[in-house]
């Protein structure tokens, strides 16, 4: 009986200022790295030996590293590995999570298996485990890409299995079941619909983190191929020559900076703004 | 109580077997032969297959995993395929760095993160909200290496205020372990700052909408009161769960933090062994580090139980 | 009360509490008057949205931020302003001269604190000089006040080791222990069963009488009002319609939304008349079980009962309720019908097909059901064409006849076709409801479940479900499993009634013979319990 009963209008998508700032690094982000090849005028792996480690310039905007590849053209080359890591890890792993959360949520056997397992892969330091397994897996980049994915997935599974659960006693969905809908039309018309804003949110999270790791992974030289042009790689790199051209380190990592902090801005935006939880207590 | 302390208990021993059998897939499941590595590349076909014998690598994977299990539990690690030295020996010598690293981060996180967040939820939708979240935003997305460099840029290389690398051990000359450790906490501890920040400022708000802040309220109970004595009393549960579940992660970061600070802990013992393939090494690190992960959480778990009765049962 | 020259504890005049910009109204309250003297118990009485529990929150200054700032008016408490005072004094008024208890008493106690500590707590901070010892004496002699059995006890336990009545007794303990001028009781019986509701309302009736204290008690049922006012003040939309003593009010309204409020909780007398030829036997429950297991202790597992061998008829065309208190079973029962569970054991057989499994997708057919809760029963992210169509295009429909079967059956349940098009969030409760009567019309079920299907809605609103429940079943011939906490509802719709107490069924045959003459002793309690019939509680009043 509660004197406001006035029910929670479903409002269209509000986005606020600092989520839209977001989405537009992201967006500039993204057609830079797309356009890389047409924006600078040299490769990723032009070698110059006569302009090595050169400080900022009008030739080189962000200098050169040790054998004089341009930084800037390097690391917008980077963008390209990072966001495609980023955007596959996420969408795989939020389709594998969805998954396997929805069978923990819903076959009971199952349920006590994978969450245990999910137990066993929270246990384990992601980087260290991806360090393992690229090393023993002989790298390539599907161990990598796997590598990168498992520790995220405990996140994912976790949160799709809370929601199976909860959704799985609305009311609405027992009148769909008495009303003869089967288990696929119940995921697709009922579950998906009022799941899909957080597994959104939790996605650009999943990719924000794979950013990261591959970076690390790149960083602590087990990544990707060293001859590509990824930030981490870029930033191993650069490390050697740290004290006398700290651009080099400094430019990758400002680049990686700016994804992760406007997919998690964006991840945030998200999130507060399609929160059922606010959605009831507005 | 005592039922629900040993049923927790009872419980990490799935999460050790599941954990044991990822460790030995990761291994043994890739496309590379141990005996290959230990023999070195110049060896012959013929060597390497009496090598791979003498390690008992060609039997079926079950009867392997069940013996390195069984040592496993026995505490026998291995050996290092480079150096000899028995795993656990390696890593007992290399562990105290680490803890101190990890402990440390913790307490600069938690001492810091918690009251940010706290603060944040009391002036929530104000500018010290909107302020301190912000900064909690930039910390979560700051990729660890990036923290470090800019630190030891502008802290030790230009001022050199703080040590660039290396470790002090704390018996030798406790201020120099002190300086030393300074910008490797500050590193890894950013982004746990900035979780704990999110986390306490979510867990303190949900908590203040609850009914017994408004019971309390009615009471008359001054706002700090209603904050410490209710909302934080109940938010602490969600808190730790975080802090206990991002132990693990942290224990990750602690090995790239002393990568990149040239701290000769566990970290730098597993990239060490990451160049020679030496994988005992990592097997045994990632075991270790994933007991420690499980222990601290059934201690989460029991803290839990005192902080709310209710779970107990 | 006839102390008319008595200053009043609290007056409040010309209240007025402004709604943000583009809520349905510019006002929550909107001028506002009332009285409540020393020893006085006002009901203030409405429905959702009344305004009734936001002038309990600005008399104690718990409003929301973006409403405090829309205050205007007095509140004054025994001759001081509480709209006027800092929050300093504020402080130190609420909780020794005025106190509240709310609504839900499991949420409104700290879970993880023991109920003994935050009693004492209201001691800690109004009576800082008093020492651990007294503060433990006084806390005691509280929990002895409101008639807890073994204070000692209680005051360890937490509010989850505690009954729902229980509980509510420890806030009424917390209120008290400074013997405050004024008690703001929310709505405090509205979560509780119906004889733990009459306890509640003759301990906190008693204490008002015996200590002098003033209530400003907050009900949505008229029932409450009758056996415990002695001032009532009608509230809609904000605006008081009408007050004045319970007697004229209750017993001579001038008001039409006050007559429409007294009208909706008929008197329990008033049964329908003997109900027509029921037709032949559709479902038949046998022996049919339930049982959970809890785990206890490390290996241990309880196994407990949820209904314990019911059998039960429901007849072609027949209304049967079903009465229980919470944990009896009601609910549990309704669920295996529905196939929303399994049953441990017997048997169900719906029509005389029995090679029929409960549960299965034809049965399920034949059996629909309506749901409690209105904000959750409708997909909030689907237009309500959808959901209705939904079930009929599983079996086999188009969805062009399907659609046109929709429309009729929205004008059906008295709502307009063009609805279909509409979400859900745009409806108010009671026409989801009737929203979701349609969905489980649209698949032409033999029988209805509604499963505290009015329980949630006020109760104007509760009685225009209920009319239209019965007029449907006449119409389309449906027999109806009704499940109800509420004696008064199930004596308007019934032709039997079931009532249930812990898994059985305590007692059950026709209206006029449960109502008229019950023969078990909890249907008996049961019936006693039911608020607002005359007997009241006028003898507390004269025993002292």
């Amino acid at each position: 009986m509660s004197d406001i009963a006035s029910p929670a209008p479903m409002r269209r998508l509000q986005l606020d200022p600092v989520t839209i700032f977001g989405l537009a690094v992201l967006a500039v982000l993204v057609a830079t790295a797309v356009l890389a090849p047409w924006i600078s005028p040299y490769g990723p792996t032009d070698i110059n030996p006569a302009a090595r480690l050169q400080p900022p310039s009008g030739e080189h905007w962000l200098g050169t590293d040790r054998i004089g590849r341009d930084v800037l053209t390097r690391a917008l080359h980077g963008g390209r590995i990072s966001l495609t890591v980023g955007f596959l890890v996420g969408i795989a792993v939020l389709c594998v999570g969805v998954v396997l959360g929805l069978l923990a949520g819903s076959v009971r056997w199952l349920d006590g298996l994978i969450m245990r397992v999910i137990d066993g892969i929270m246990a384990m330091p992601a980087v260290l485990v991806g360090v393992a397994m690229v090393v023993m897996w002989g790298g390539g980049l599907w161990a990598l890409l796997i590598a990168i994915g498992i520790p995220s997935l405990p996140d994912t599974v976790r949160l799709t299995r809370s929601l199976a659960l909860s959704i799985r006693t609305e009311p609405y969905v027992e009148a769909a079941r008495m009303g003869g809908t089967r288990l696929p039309m119940l995921l697709w018309r009922h579950f998906i619909p009022n799941a899909l804003a957080p597994l959104i949110v939790i996605g650009t999270y999943v990719g924000a983190n794979a950013i990261v790791a591959e970076s690390l992974l790149s960083f602590l030289g087990v990544g990707m191929p060293p001859e590509m042009p990824s930030w981490g790689n870029m930033i191993a790199e650069g490390r050697l020559a740290f004290q006398i051209a700290p651009w080099g380190v400094f430019v990758p990592a400002l680049f990686l900076t700016a994804t992760v902090l406007a997919v998690n801005l964006v991840g945030d935006g998200l999130r507060d703004s399609t929160d059922p939880l606010r959605l009831k207590s507005d | 109580m005592i039922s629900f302390l040993l049923r927790r208990a009872l419980a990490t021993v799935p999460v050790i077997a599941i954990v044991m059998l990822a460790v030995f897939l990761v291994v043994h499941l890739g496309g590379s032969d141990p005996a290959r590595i230990i023999a070195g590349d110049s060896a012959g076909a013929a060597e390497v297959e009496t090598l791979r014998e003498a390690l008992g690598l060609n039997r079926p994977l079950p009867i392997q995993f069940l013996d390195w299990a069984g040592n496993t539990l026995r505490g026998d690690l291995g050996s290092s395929l480079f150096y000899g030295t028995p795993v656990v020996d390696m890593i007992s010598v290399r562990i105290g760095p680490t803890i101190a690293l990890a402990i440390g981060t913790l307490l600069f996180a938690v001492v810091l993160g918690v009251p940010m967040g706290t603060f944040a939820a009391v002036t929530a939708g104000r500018w010290p909200d909107k302020l301190l979240m912000g900064v909690a935003s930039i910390g979560f997305s700051l990729p660890i290496f990036i923290v470090a460099y800019t630190l030891v840029y502008w802290l030790a290389l230009v001022p050199g205020w703080f040590p660039v690398q290396g470790f002090t051990p704390p018996q030798t000359d406790f201020g120099q372990f002190l300086r030393g450790m300074t910008l490797p906490i500050i590193t890894l501890g950013a982004f746990y700052m900035s979780l704990f920040a999110r986390v306490s400022r979510a867990a303190v708000l949900d908590m203040l909408k609850e009914d017994f802040v408004r019971t309390a309220r009615a009471k008359g109970a001054t706002p700090l009161r209603v904050l410490t004595a209710h909302a934080l009393r109940c938010a602490a549960v969600p808190i730790i769960t975080i802090i206990g579940s991002s132990f693990a992660g942290l224990l990750g970061g602690v090995v790239v933090t002393e990568t990149l600070f040239n701290i000769p802990g566990l970290g730098r013992l597993v990239t060490e062994a990451i160049l020679k393939r030496d994988f005992p090494i990592i097997q045994g690190v990632i075991l270790v580090t994933a007991l420690i992960y499980i222990f601290v959480n059934m201690v989460v778990d029991m803290i839990y139980a005192l902080l709310d009765p209710r779970i107990r049962q | 009360m006839n102390q008319t020259k008595e200053p009043a504890v609290l007056d409040i005049a010309g209240l007025q509490i402004d709604l943000p910009i583009g809520a349905d109204r510019p006002h929550a309250v909107a001028n506002l008057d009332l009285r409540i003297r020393r020893g006085e118990m006002v009901c203030l009485v409405g429905e959702s949205g009344s305004g009734k529990s936001l002038t309990a929150m600005a008399t104690m200054g718990l409003l929301p931020r973006v409403l405090q700032r829309g205050v205007r008016g007095t509140i004054s408490l025994a001759g001081r302003d509480l709209l006027k005072v800092t929050p300093q004094q504020r402080r130190q008024i609420v909780g020794r001269e005025v106190s509240m208890i709310f609504q839900e008493p499991m949420t409104a106690l700290h879970p993880v604190v023991n109920v003994g500590a935050q009693i004492e707590e209201v001691l800690k901070i109004h009576r800082p000089k008093l020492g651990a010892g007294e503060r433990r004496e006084q806390v005691l002699a509280a929990l002895q006040a409101v008639q807890l059995p073994s204070p000692e006890q209680i005051s360890r336990a937490y509010p989850h080791e505690l009954s729902g009545g229980q509980r509510q007794r420890v806030m009424i303990a917390m209120a008290l222990i400074l013997d405050p001028m004024l008690l703001i009781a929310d709505e405090p019986t509205t979560a509780l069963d119906v004889t733990t509701q009459a306890e509640i309302l003759r301990l906190i009736k008693d204490l008002q009488v015996r200590r002098g204290t003033g209530v400003l008690f907050i009900t949505h049922d008229i029932g409450v009002v009758r056996d415990i006012a002695d001032h009532v003040v009608v509230m809609q939309h904000g605006q008081v319609v009408e007050q004045g003593s319970a007697e004229a009010v209750l017993g001579n309204p001038r008001q039409d939304y006050t007559r429409a409020l007294i009208n909706a909780i008929p008197e329990l007398g008033s049964v329908r008349p003997e109900p027509k030829d029921l037709g032949p036997v559709l479902v038949r429950m046998t022996d049919l079980r339930k049982s959970f297991t809890r785990r206890k202790g490390l290996f241990r597992q309880e196994r407990f009962d949820a209904v314990g061998g019911v059998d039960l008829t429901l007849r072609r065309g027949e209304v049967l309720s079903v009465v229980g208190e919470s944990g009896s079973g009601k609910s549990t029962l309704a669920r295996c019908l529905a196939g929303l569970t399994v049953p441990s054991g017997g048997q169900i057989v719906v029509g005389s097909d029995v090679s029929q499994a409960a549960g299965s997708r034809r049965q399920r057919q034949r059996v629909q059901m309506v749901f409690q809760d209105p904000n959750r029963s409708l997909n909030p992210r689907r237009k309500v064409g959808e959901s209705i169509i939904e079930g009929p295009m599983n079996f086999g429909a188009s969805r062009k006849e399907a659609t046109a079967r929709a429309a009729e059956l929205m004008e059906l349940v008295g709502l307009r076709p063009d609805s279909l098009d509409r979400f859900p969030y745009q409806f108010s409760g009671g026409q989801r409801q009737r929203i979701c009567i349609a969905r489980a019309l649209a698949l032409q079920p033999e029988v209805l479940i509604a499963d505290e299907a009015v329980s949630a809605l006020d109760a104007t609103v509760q009685q225009q479900v209920v009319r239209l429940l019965d007029d449907i079943r006449r119409r389309l011939d449906l027999s109806i499993l009704f499940i109800t906490h509420d004696l008064r509802v199930a004596a308007q719709i019934s032709d039997t009634i079931v009532v249930m107490q812990r898994g059985r069924i305590a007692e059950s045959g026709s209206v006029a013979a449960v109502l008229g003459s019950p023969q078990s002793d909890y249907t008996k309690r049961l019936l006693a319990a039911v608020p607002g019939q005359k007997h009241s509680f006028t003898e507390i009043e004269a025993n002292d």
